[in-house]
């Protein structure tokens, strides 16, 4: 995760301090478990993003 | 009492009081009295009175007004321009006759539960100062519970009018997601974002809705027969002997005998933190380049992670939020209003990290919006009804209904007024 926090930031162009960087590897890890449980939830089709079809 | 008499006392309580509570971060004096001195010129002139005529209100930092920067509760707008034009949630409760006195203390760009504001200090609870008001309108909601003014402007992401409501015993709504104009505020989240009244009654909430609705208001229609439930699974822990208490009470004072469960509520909040972080991110991203060092310790770290946030974790979460809603929508075919606790707890000391309930350690902030979150998600309506014990902090109840149904969530809110336990 602290590595993705530095490449990713660093392609945003966002400067991260160094006093920060902890603090956000800490969030990023929270987000990450909370989308692993959420990718881990099958979606059937109609929660597809697309809009439904014309008859 | 004519405008300008409610709204100079307004201004003197705020002068005599916020002292203590610190829930106002701007008083509009000069604004205020000459937009009083207005409607009171226009009513001798002949004109009808508004439904709100002379009645002052405070709205959250994040709200447009016209000459003022909008702060959105930090230092990283310093040295934005002034706002061109008041926000249309103000220009609706002012053309309905209510006078803007001042702006309130929020959490930095409203990224939180608590009003700990790194620039601005903590708003204190009235009914304890030394415990937090809630968040992040929580200067609104302690200024209407201290009576400073019987309404006041919110805004609901997450639970940010349900939470502090709660906490200090005042009425709020979240309306169904899209039926108030969010123009001229802050965004935390474009997906999640709404525009919500605060007041001490059900029928100041009531007109203040009906103000900020004008033109789209709907038939309440009836309030007997309802099919009522107790939302069960998740909805029941943790909870405090007092919210379990006030839960229990206005079950029983509304008859309600079934529980219903939703499915997959844990997701459903994880999906709304991850749809908020990434629209926050987003949001801030520019602002974070410029300025990092002038957002506040806690919110500048969270916004930099949240601008980080992968798009395959947003694009999930957005495809759960339409199995949710449609979940919940289903729901409502059997029943018309669902019932929910506001908070696991009532309003945590300034300074206190975790609060234990039910054996379980939960941090103060995040914990505060487990019930709120995941129904912001659903989109559909929640008015929160405060409950107030003798000798107990207050804490709330959630009335939840289908989408489109605010008008009848508040009927049913003032009727719940009239039960002691619940009259402001």
């Amino acid at each position: 995760m602290e590595r993705y926090v530095e490449e990713a930031a660093a392609a945003l162009d966002l400067p991260v301090a160094e006093q920060s960087r902890a603090t956000v590897v800490a969030v990023m890890r929270r987000l990450a478990a909370q989308a692993e449980h959420l990718l881990a939830f099958e979606l059937g089709a109609e929660a597809d993003l697309t809009e439904p079809q014309p008859e | 009492m004519n405008a300008v008499e409610q709204v100079r006392a307004a201004l003197g309580r705020i002068a005599a009081g916020d002292v203590e509570i610190n829930a106002v971060t701007k008083v509009l004096e000069r604004r205020a009295l000459a937009r009083a001195e207005a409607i009171d010129r226009a009513v001798a002139s002949g004109a009808t009175p508004g439904p709100l005529w002379g009645v002052p209100f405070l709205a959250k930092n994040l709200y447009d007004v016209e000459g003022v920067v909008t702060r959105a509760g930090s230092k990283a707008t310093d040295g934005d321009p002034p706002a061109r034009a008041d926000a249309e949630a103000i220009r609706r409760l002012e053309g309905a006759g209510a006078v803007l006195v001042g702006l309130t203390n929020m959490d930095e760009f409203a990224y939180g539960f608590l009003t700990v504001n790194e620039h601005d200090g903590p708003a204190r609870n009235p009914h304890d100062t030394a415990r937090l008001a809630g968040g992040s309108s929580g200067g609104s909601a302690a200024a209407v519970a201290a009576g400073f003014v019987p309404l006041a402007l919110g805004s609901d992401t997450n639970g940010s009018v349900r939470v502090p409501a709660a906490l200090c015993g005042i009425f709020g709504i979240r309306p169904t997601f899209g039926r108030l104009s969010k123009h001229g505020a802050f965004p935390l989240s474009y997906t999640l974002d709404t525009v919500g009244p605060l007041a001490r009654s059900a029928a100041e909430l009531t007109v203040a809705f009906e103000a900020l609705a004008a033109g789209h208001v709907r038939p309440a229609g009836s309030i007997e027969g309802l099919r009522i439930a107790r939302l069960g699974g998740y909805f029941e822990h943790p909870l405090s002997v007092e919210a379990r208490a006030a839960l229990e009470e206005l079950c029983a004072t509304l008859g309600v005998r079934e529980r219903v469960e939703l499915p997959e509520v844990q997701r459903a909040r994880e999906a709304a933190f991850l749809i908020t972080a990434a629209e926050a991110g987003q949001i801030h991203l520019a602002r974070l380049r410029r300025r990092a060092s002038d957002y506040g310790d806690p919110v500048r770290e969270r916004l930099i992670a949240a601008a980080l946030t992968p798009s395959a974790w947003y694009v999930q979460a957005l495809r759960f939020q339409r199995w949710f809603m449609e979940a919940v929508r289903a729901v409502f075919e059997r029943y018309d209003v669902l019932v929910a606790p506001a908070t696991p707890y009532s309003a945590p000391e300034i300074g206190e990290a975790e609060v234990e309930v039910e054996g379980l350690k939960l941090e103060a902030g995040p914990g505060l919006g487990t019930f709120t979150q995941p129904l912001a998600l659903a989109r559909v309506p929640e008015v929160l009804v405060p409950v107030r014990r003798s000798g107990a902090l207050p804490v709330g109840v959630q009335l939840v209904g289908r989408w489109g149904s605010d008008e009848l969530l508040l009927a049913l809110a003032r009727k719940l007024a009239g039960e002691a336990a619940y009259a402001q």
